[in-house]
């Protein structure tokens, strides 16, 4: 197996192209090296360390949108002022994840691409119309909404394809909080999650984006849920409905030997209760900003 | 094919060639012969095996050994400066018996040293999430926070709150 440290975007995509399915794109590794080192051979003829791409690592805002490179690390995520501040359910997804040994490594690209039915990144993401940008060679860079690439069968990309950054539209007034529950404080994936999001005009929810994993096969918007919020003040009769609501009706949830299925829409429930009842303007006189 | 690597290892550099699939854990217990990192999982699930880069805790049977390069890596070797015996985690997961079996424990100590970087006094709650990412299962870990609050203790009356764990800044060729 060859390999190879790209120092650019245009490095990698001819390199992707060259070595097709052979090719083995590295980000943090937290998977990919347990792999390679297995005595199974794995099909791989080229390890192409991205890491040296520094364009594929900062956090800009750029007036209304915030651009997140794919090799971002979860830590930085979960401590980016920027971050922290205009996309809050992203950084605590991403504090979420894991362990805080897996978050100094495990990248928003690699994460995504592992297309984990209950990713945290994934989930809040959905929760904030993330797009991503995918390039390759042929087409240089593509804009496509992440809730195309959730839900479709692993691999999410295809030959000679990088996801190069995700970008979040910012919209003042928004607030936002993530709440997961698993029986352990690291390692495990959510039984359930809940992100949610909301744009204020005031004190009412102009719009809403609820999205949950462990409630169908793949993180989902619980779009039942969002409509029964908008337009509405956010107070107990409302947070109760929608609640009900992404349970009942936006929820499929899944039966395992980690849960059952009405366990788990029971926790829908309460999680985006919880997650609504965050969101709620701290001043209940206050304009919102 | 194998990659050139350089990196600092506890204030000393080293030049290497490697595998460009080596676990940066397999580089230093089978090229350095730094033996306190442990495997416990080889899985990133049991940070046994967490050493500090760039002072970042990190599964080391996970991070590829190349992406170590040009990176300052502290081992629990490191942690103590020259003169000092055992630096105050240490001392304190003795006189504590934070410790029984001690196979989690210099990566229980890694991460602690880690956190006490960044929150010089934590609460034991704040332990506790601190180092979800390292398993143990001998002592129930509670002799593990009251250690790493004995510790913290310590530094901060020693005028070392949120110092950064390990020797520095005294790079010496190997040779």
């Amino acid at each position: 197996m060859l390999y190879f440290e790209p120092n650019f975007v245009d490095e990698a995509l001819v390199l992707l192209d060259r070595f097709g399915d052979g090719a083995r794109p590295l980000a943090g590794g937290t998977r990919l090296g347990f792999r390679l080192r297995d005595a199974r051979p794995d099909g791989a003829t080229a390890l192409i360390n991205l890491k040296r791409i520094a364009e594929m690592q900062s956090v800009a805002r750029s007036g209304a949108l915030l651009r997140i490179g794919a090799l971002v690390t979860a830590n930085q995520l979960a401590t980016h002022p920027v971050v922290r501040e205009h996309a809050g359910v992203l950084a605590d997804a991403a504090r979420s994840l894991g362990a805080r040994q897996l978050r100094s490594v495990a990248t928003l690209g690699g994460n995504i691409c592992s297309g984990d039915p209950l990713s945290d990144l994934t989930t809040a993401l959905l929760a904030c119309d993330a797009r991503c940008e995918i390039t390759t060679l042929q087409e240089g860079p593509v804009q496509v909404a992440l809730d195309l690439l959730v839900g479709k069968a692993p691999p999410v990309l295809a030959s000679g394809e990088l996801l190069t950054a995700v970008e979040i539209p910012l919209v003042p007034g928004t607030r936002s909080s993530y709440q997961k529950m698993s029986t352990r404080r690291a390692f495990e994936f959510a039984l359930v999650a809940v992100a949610a999001s909301a744009r204020f005009r005031g004190a009412e929810i102009s719009e809403a984006r609820i999205a949950l994993a462990g409630a169908g096969t793949a993180p989902k918007r619980a779009r039942a849920a969002e409509s029964v919020l908008a337009g509405k003040q956010l107070d107990s009769d409302t947070i109760t409905a929608a609640a009900r609501c992404a349970a009942d009706s936006d929820a499929q949830p899944l039966e395992d030997r980690r849960a059952s299925k009405e366990y788990r829409r029971h926790l829908v429930a309460v999680l985006t209760a919880r997650a609504l009842r965050s969101l709620a303007p701290a001043n209940e006189s206050a304009t919102g900003k | 094919m194998m990659q050139p690597l350089r990196l600092s290892v506890n204030g000393r550099a080293h030049q290497l060639l490697v595998d460009p699939v080596a676990s940066l854990l397999s580089v230093l217990r089978d090229d350095l012969q730094l033996w306190g990192t442990k495997e416990g999982c080889g899985t990133g699930y049991c940070g046994a095996c967490t050493v500090l880069v760039d002072g970042d805790p990190v599964n080391a049977c996970l991070l590829f050994a190349v992406d170590a390069d040009q990176r300052e890596v502290t081992t629990i070797e490191g942690l103590a400066p020259e003169k000092e015996d055992l630096h105050p985690l240490q001392a304190a997961f003795v006189a504590r018996s934070g410790l029984q079996c001690g196979y989690c424990t210099p990566g229980v100590i890694m991460s602690a040293a880690a956190l006490l970087a960044e929150n010089p006094a934590p609460s034991s709650d704040d332990v506790r999430r601190g180092l979800a990412g390292n398993i143990c299962r001998c002592t129930g870990y509670q002799s593990i926070v009251e250690s790493v609050l004995d510790a913290a203790e310590q530094l901060r009356k020693q005028g070392r709150a949120g110092e950064t764990p390990g020797r520095r800044g005294r790079i010496r060729s190997r040779a």
